[in-house]
């Protein structure tokens, strides 16, 4: 093959969206950008524009309205499903609300694209999903029922959950909502170890701009139709901020990322 | 180290809940209108019973406790299946209209032909005509559910579109009772009234062929109900075709309830409370234990509602639809009390 390696994810003029029988419904207008391994990835973008779509869109969740999504060099609408299981994982905001589910059941659902017909977890699996947990700093909650975590509990679990999938690519949305602060910390900090050691690409959707600024690798914008890309630093320096923080009553400091009110 | 000792914590469970099935049965064919003392009913089922009892054992009670059982599975395994597909801890066939479906099937089939005036049907055809009509009818309402659940993420809403639809199929079975003639309304009256009691030998060996090759599809498909419980989202991202899977388990449970209602009537509360019931005993999720216990729990079940329809010392039995409900609704309360947070 190449001896560039290819990009962990890579957008080529993609259009994210609806498509219905009677209207298609664009979302976001067509661009590109792409993503590498061991990189930690935050897209930031007010409500309503698209992240949410987007990142279905690179999950294979949903399929595009034109354009590509390559993972790891290849088109994922020449995937298959069960293929695309073993290269992205994905942690929604949606809650998984099952009365008795273990953690350890929970966690374990990432090794399904791994096991058998009945799904009966191999010894190997059952080591995956306790370094998983281990790695979320959850061993100790293996046998607790999931409706008993807490939402950063939970939320680390999830995470574990994904990390079971032993995914090349993880894909995030909004992993911080309804943390309390230092959690928020905490989650990216993870986030960005487990990009760090392990050698993944993780792309999250996040409103916590300057925990984004402070610790991501890479910055995705999503603003006005416009997309940006770039180091923190850059983002930061530049006047993409601005653009998102027009017509509210918030500025951003050029050069810590942090947002205060206007006089 | 755990996983040891859940498997022989469920193993344990289901042994002895085998056991109490079992028993249940025995209980089922000896006690009624008559009670039957155990050694007479060994003596009739090794054919060495002189008695008219060895009649009513053979061709009433045996028949009527196997019927028990087999639409105890059945539509036990079908609540299950819809609670996991629908993610909706109160999905069942009777309370999403799946029931009242089979009976639109039902009436169209029974009365429909003295309506537009079709002719001969063979007995075994007429039999089999009742359970492809419920089917069909079954099938039609699961479909207009599933659709629904697709664009109505609100699992109440779900439900209430659910009564509703089982209301319309009434008020469509009324208006078909009105215009059809005397005899066929008859035997659409009396097929509403249901019972376990009233099924042929044919229609036995249907009912039996039909559980069996649901519950084996159900339980090759554990696997696809364990992913399908966290979401659409999370199934699809472990590399589930959700649509596919759904439809394909949704198929299993309109067959096993549509079969289930043709022969017995309407049955109402088993499919949604038996699962739940499970859950409490064993405190598990996990379908793999789920399942074969909902079974196992469904037969026993319905063995005892059958029981206590025909206890002794009464001529006549209760309709099996009021004992099941009236066991089944405390639990479903039960139920809603528990789940209001999450609901």
């Amino acid at each position: 093959m190449a001896s560039q390696p290819k990009p962990a994810i890579a957008l080529n003029d993609l259009r994210i969206g609806y498509a219905a029988k009677s209207a298609t419904r664009e979302v976001f207008p067509a661009f590109s950008a792409a993503a590498d391994r061991a990189e930690l990835v935050a897209l930031l973008g007010r409500n309503g524009l698209g992240k949410s779509t987007l990142l279905r869109t690179i999950t294979g969740l949903q399929p595009p309205l034109g354009g590509d999504v390559h993972i790891l060099g290849k088109n994922i609408r020449a995937c298959p499903l069960r293929t695309l299981a073993t290269q992205i994982s994905y942690v929604s905001t949606d809650n998984v609300k099952v009365g008795n589910l273990k953690v350890f059941d929970l966690v374990s659902l990432g090794r399904y694209p791994y096991t058998g017909w009945f799904g009966t977890l191999s010894q190997k699996d059952r080591d995956v999903v306790m370094q998983s947990l281990a790695m979320v700093g959850m061993e100790a909650y293996a046998w607790r029922n999931t409706s008993r975590l807490s939402d950063g509990e939970r939320q680390r679990v999830m995470i574990a959950r994904a990390l079971a999938q032993d995914t090349p690519i993880i894909v995030l949305d909004e992993p911080t909502a309804f943390l309390d602060l230092p959690n928020r910390y905490e989650v990216v900090l993870l986030l960005k170890r487990l990009a760090r050691e392990q050698q993944r690409a993780v792309l999250f959707s996040t409103h916590d701009l300057s925990i984004a600024l402070k610790i991501a690798d890479k910055v995705w914008v999503m603003c006005d139709g416009e997309f940006y890309q770039g180091s923190p630093q850059a983002i930061m320096r530049g006047n993409v901020l601005d653009k998102v923080l027009k017509n509210t009553r918030l500025t951003v400091d050029h050069d810590t990322g942090d947002v205060h009110l206007k006089e | 180290m755990h996983l040891p000792q859940r498997n022989k914590k469920v193993a344990v469970f289901s042994a002895a809940l085998a056991a109490l099935t079992l028993l249940l049965l025995v209980a089922d064919v000896l006690l009624g209108s008559e009670p039957i003392p155990l050694a007479t009913a060994w003596r009739a089922l090794l054919g060495t019973e002189p008695s008219h009892l060895s009649h009513i054992i053979l061709s009433y009670r045996l028949p009527k406790a196997a019927v028990a059982l087999l639409v105890g599975v059945s539509l036990s395994v079908s609540g299950l299946q819809m609670q996991t597909t629908f993610r909706n801890p109160l999905a069942d066939p009777y309370i999403l209209g799946v029931s009242s479906g089979a009976g639109l099937g039902v009436a169209l089939f029974v009365m429909g032909r003295s309506v537009w005036g079709a002719t001969t049907v063979g007995a075994l055809l007429a039999s089999m005509g009742y359970a492809v009509a419920a089917c069909v009818g079954a099938a039609a309402v699961m479909l207009v559910m599933l659709t629904i659940s697709m664009r109505v993420r609100d699992i109440m809403a779900v439900l209430i579109l659910g009564v509703m639809i089982g209301s319309a199929t009434s008020a469509l079975i009324g208006v078909l009772q009105y215009f059809s003639r005397e005899a066929a309304l008859k035997s659409y009256v009396l097929w509403t009234m249901g019972g376990l009691g009233n099924v042929t030998s044919a229609q036995l060996y249907v009912l039996a062929a039909v559980t069996l090759a649901g519950s084996v599809f159900a339980l090759l498909s554990v696997k696809t109900l364990n992913a399908l419980m966290q979401g659409e989202h999370y199934a699809r991202s472990i590399g589930y075709n959700v649509k596919k899977r759904r439809l394909f388990i949704m198929l299993t449970a309109t067959v096993l309830t549509g079969t289930a209602t043709a022969f017995c009537g309407p049955i109402g509360f088993i499919g949604v409370a038996t699962p739940h019931v499970a859950r409490m005993c064993i405190r598990e999720a996990d379908h793999r234990y789920l399942l074969p216990v909902t079974m196992l729990l469904g037969a026993a079940v319905m063995l005892l509602c059958d029981t206590i329809s025909s206890l002794p010392g009464y001529e006549t039995s209760l309709p099996i639809n009021t004992v099941t409900s009236l066991l089944g609704i405390p639990i479903v309360v039960l139920v809603i009390m528990r789940n209001q947070k999450i609901v």
